[in-house]
């Protein structure tokens, strides 16, 4: 099965096993891979998943067809060794898992980024995020790419596939080098898109309690199940604990809807990104509004290029705390391509330079990376808060808030006095992050573990250097009616609209909305996780299935 | 007297090396009578699991009273397992197992079908003409000797349990040395 996950991870997986412990009995196992020209020796599996002709297997006449994977299993236990020779083929989750998938159009406009990864805990690998519309009728423009300001750029790290067979159904404009996908297919197979009665499920729970809620202000909610009969409207943030809520109207949440559980809105629904992300937070939110879904960024950095511009010192902190950010990513994605890269050590090449800039550091002797403004997003938060008071201020307040939990010294002053290092790892481990310093803890020798590192660094590279002031929903969403994201909304998860566009169209700028429509405007990202499958694609769900078993 | 008192102690010592040769004989040939037929029902019964494993369960029949055995595989003459160009099995014949005269044979009866009807597995008893497994014991090559009884049964968690029992004479003794082998697999194939 672990070679399985992983090819269902990545289609073209070939790395192996080497005496790996059998997880049931004592004993190993192994998978050799065939690399390079030549027949495969017996003992070799061969990966030809992704390929389109058939490839030799380990004896004349033996092949490997196209979309199979010959998979050669050495198993020991006690003195003796057994050899499973299997065939596995099929289509992998990683390349059928869509990110976003629409009964009707898909408009991405401006900067759109849309990936996948297996989960945000450990472990993670990239995978295939895939766009699907099911119209079906012939279209032009069912799936459209508009660029919003000059310089910017679409990527889809799957394929963008269309069931519309009409030749200009897919348009992404004339500039074939401001987007990349992994390929364009019209006259794609429909995806079920696993419709969810969101109306007969919320009338089940007509008996369940209502919800305690206050009007103003953060509403944590208990766990358990709670029935709002009529609408509810909320002006702070929605936070869920293994909670389910259902809402006989409209759901308005002027803040953010984090933690864990599922909301089911008979009505329309509408909320605001978060600041942060958890990426121990494996279950996040799973939303179904019968209505339409509007998710609402605050534009963070386009605040943050707006009132640095009148003072040239905190320009240079923003613009120090930017280019930190994406040094940092860049750095990671080598250490990704090279595992025996160790960025999180102390010195020039490695983390610690760049948490000086990131976060306040208890000793202000270290140096800072590339010479850049020790604490810069320290100093940026006192700037603003001279700054006058919007929603907008006072989110990048919180979000910078949130990058000195993630980067500052786990022993700084904001900690309460006598929590550790330890102390840090263990709220986050139980799912909290109200200390500051967790990368410094992770990275401790004492307190922390290469699983850690892993988390942290997972985290790190879900904060969009480019866009520090994106906000964040982190789940399932499914909608019935449209879906409309914007202002630098990063949806760490899935979105599926499965209406089909009948009824009466909703205009939102210059644009006409139909349900079953998705729109992301305005630099939005979609990071698909397997974590947090579609409705209908269920979490580790795969195509892979055994063809025949060969051997013995 | 003293003569006689070490004839007689001679005759106990000779009788009692006697009686240990006799006893040491009588094992050497008890273990000599059982390997023999031992090996070639092991790797009989190893080629039997074998088969029964790389078979798909649709594939599987077992006689009435459990004493013969078809099993569809996808091997061809070669040995080669033969697959469609989409990696899976294309069925070949079907190996039936069987005693006579004390002789376990595995007998193969080939599928005639074009490629695509043997891509899905039948027993053998859909062939046409419509024949029973017992209709097919006869001839086939000889996997193991002495044996007296095969037994299959398809279990109820799908599982197939084989048992062999093997009897052979012993040089000088009326009643013969018996033992039993048994397996249970699973198919693996769909």
């Amino acid at each position: 099965m672990d070679a399985l996950n992983q090819i269902d991870a990545r289609a073209d997986w070939d790395v192996g096993f080497d005496r790996k412990k059998l997880s049931q009995m004592e004993g190993f196992y192994s998978i050799k891979f065939h690399s390079g020209p030549g027949r495969p020796d017996e003992d070799e599996s061969v990966n030809n998943l992704t390929g389109a002709t058939p490839v030799n297997g380990y004896r004349q006449g033996h092949q490997i067809p196209p979309g199979c994977v010959e998979l050669v299993i050495i198993a020991e236990v006690g003195g003796a060794t057994r050899t499973i020779r299997t065939m596995v083929g099929g289509t992998p989750a990683s390349s059928t898992m869509a990110g976003m998938m629409a009964g009707g159009n898909i408009l991405l406009r401006g900067n759109v980024v849309v990936e996948g990864f297996s989960t945000l805990t450990t472990g993670a690998q990239a995978v295939q995020a895939n766009l699907q519309s099911n119209r079906p009728d012939s279209a032009a423009g069912v799936i459209r790419w508009v660029s919003a300001n000059p310089g910017d750029r679409a990527s889809v790290s799957g394929a963008v596939r269309t069931v519309s067979a009409d030749a200009a159904a897919i348009d992404f404009g004339p500039d074939a080098t401001a987007y990349q996908a992994g390929s364009f297919e019209v006259g794609a197979t429909a995806v079920a898109l696993g419709r969810v009665d969101i109306v007969g499920e919320i009338g089940n729970h007509t008996g369940d309690p209502a919800p305690a809620i206050n009007p103003i202000g953060t509403n944590n909610l208990p766990a358990g199940a709670c029935y709002q009969g009529g609408d509810l409207v909320i002006n702070g943030d929605l936070s869920l604990d293994d909670t389910n809520l259902y809402v006989d109207g409209n759901l308005t949440v002027n803040g953010s809807v984090t933690g864990t559980g599922s909301i089911y809105v008979k009505g329309d629904t509408s909320f605001q990104g978060d600041a942060a992300i958890y990426t121990n937070n494996v279950k996040g939110v799973a939303l179904f509004s019968e209505g339409n879904v509007r998710l609402t960024g605050l534009d963070g950095t386009a605040y943050m290029d707006a009132v640095t511009t009148s003072n040239p010192q905190a320009a240079i902190w923003w613009q120090d705390a930017q280019d930190t950010m994406q040094a940092l990513n860049g750095r990671i994605q080598t250490s990704l391509a090279n595992p025996n890269a160790k960025i999180m050590q102390v010195g020039p090449q490695y983390i610690d330079e760049m948490r000086q800039v990131l976060g306040t550091d208890a000793n202000a002797n270290h140096a800072t990376w590339d010479g850049r403004t020790r604490d810069a997003t320290g100093k940026l938060q006192a700037y603003l808060n001279t700054q006058p008071a919007s929603s907008s201020r006072d989110f990048m307040l919180e979000r910078l808030d949130y990058m000195q939990r993630v980067f500052a010294d786990d022993n700084n002053p904001y900690n309460p006095v006598g929590v550790k290092g330890r102390d840090v790892l263990k709220e986050w481990d139980q799912g909290g992050d109200s200390y500051y310093g967790l990368i410094d803890a992770a990275t401790d020798a004492v307190y922390g573990s290469p699983q850690h590192v892993e988390q942290m660094l997972n985290l790190i590279m879900r904060i969009d250097y480019e866009k520090m002031g994106s906000s964040y929903f982190q789940g399932t969403i499914y909608t019935n009616g449209w879906f409309h994201a914007s202002n630098e909304i990063t949806v760490v998860g899935s979105l599926t609209s499965g209406g089909d566009r009948s009824g009466q169209p909703t205009t939102i700028g210059s644009e006409e909305i139909r349900c079953g429509d998705i729109v992301l405007d305005n630099n939005c990202r979609l990071t698909l996780t397997q974590d947090y499958a579609p409705p209908g694609q269920s979490q580790g769900s795969s195509g892979l299935s055994l063809k025949s078993w060969l051997e013995p | 007297m003293e003569v006689l008192v070490a004839i007689s102690v001679l005759g106990l010592l000779t009788g009692l090396l006697l009686m240990i040769y006799i006893s040491g004989a009588s094992v050497t040939r008890k273990g000599d009578t059982r390997a023999e037929p031992l090996a070639d029902a092991q790797v009989a019964l190893a080629n039997m699991t074998a088969d029964l494993e790389r078979a798909p369960a649709t594939g599987i029949s077992v006689a009435a009273d459990g004493g013969s055995l078809a099993v569809l595989s996808a091997m061809d003459e070669q040995g080669q397992f033969q697959l469609d160009d989409q990696g899976e099995a294309l069925w070949q014949r079907w190996h039936v197992y069987y005693v006579s005269n004390e002789e376990l044979h595995r007998a193969s009866v080939n599928w005639t079908a074009d490629q695509t009807t043997r891509a899905t597995p039948i027993p053998i008893e859909g062939l046409n003409p419509p024949l029973t497994i017992d209709d097919y014991e006869t001839g086939g090559r000889v996997l193991a000797r002495n044996v007296d009884n095969l037994d299959a049964e398809i279990l109820a968690n799908g599982n197939i349990a084989v048992r062999l029992e093997l009897s052979k004479k012993r040089y000088g003794r009326p009643d013969p040395e018996t033992l039993q082998l048994q397996s249970e697999v699973r198919s693996r194939n769909p």
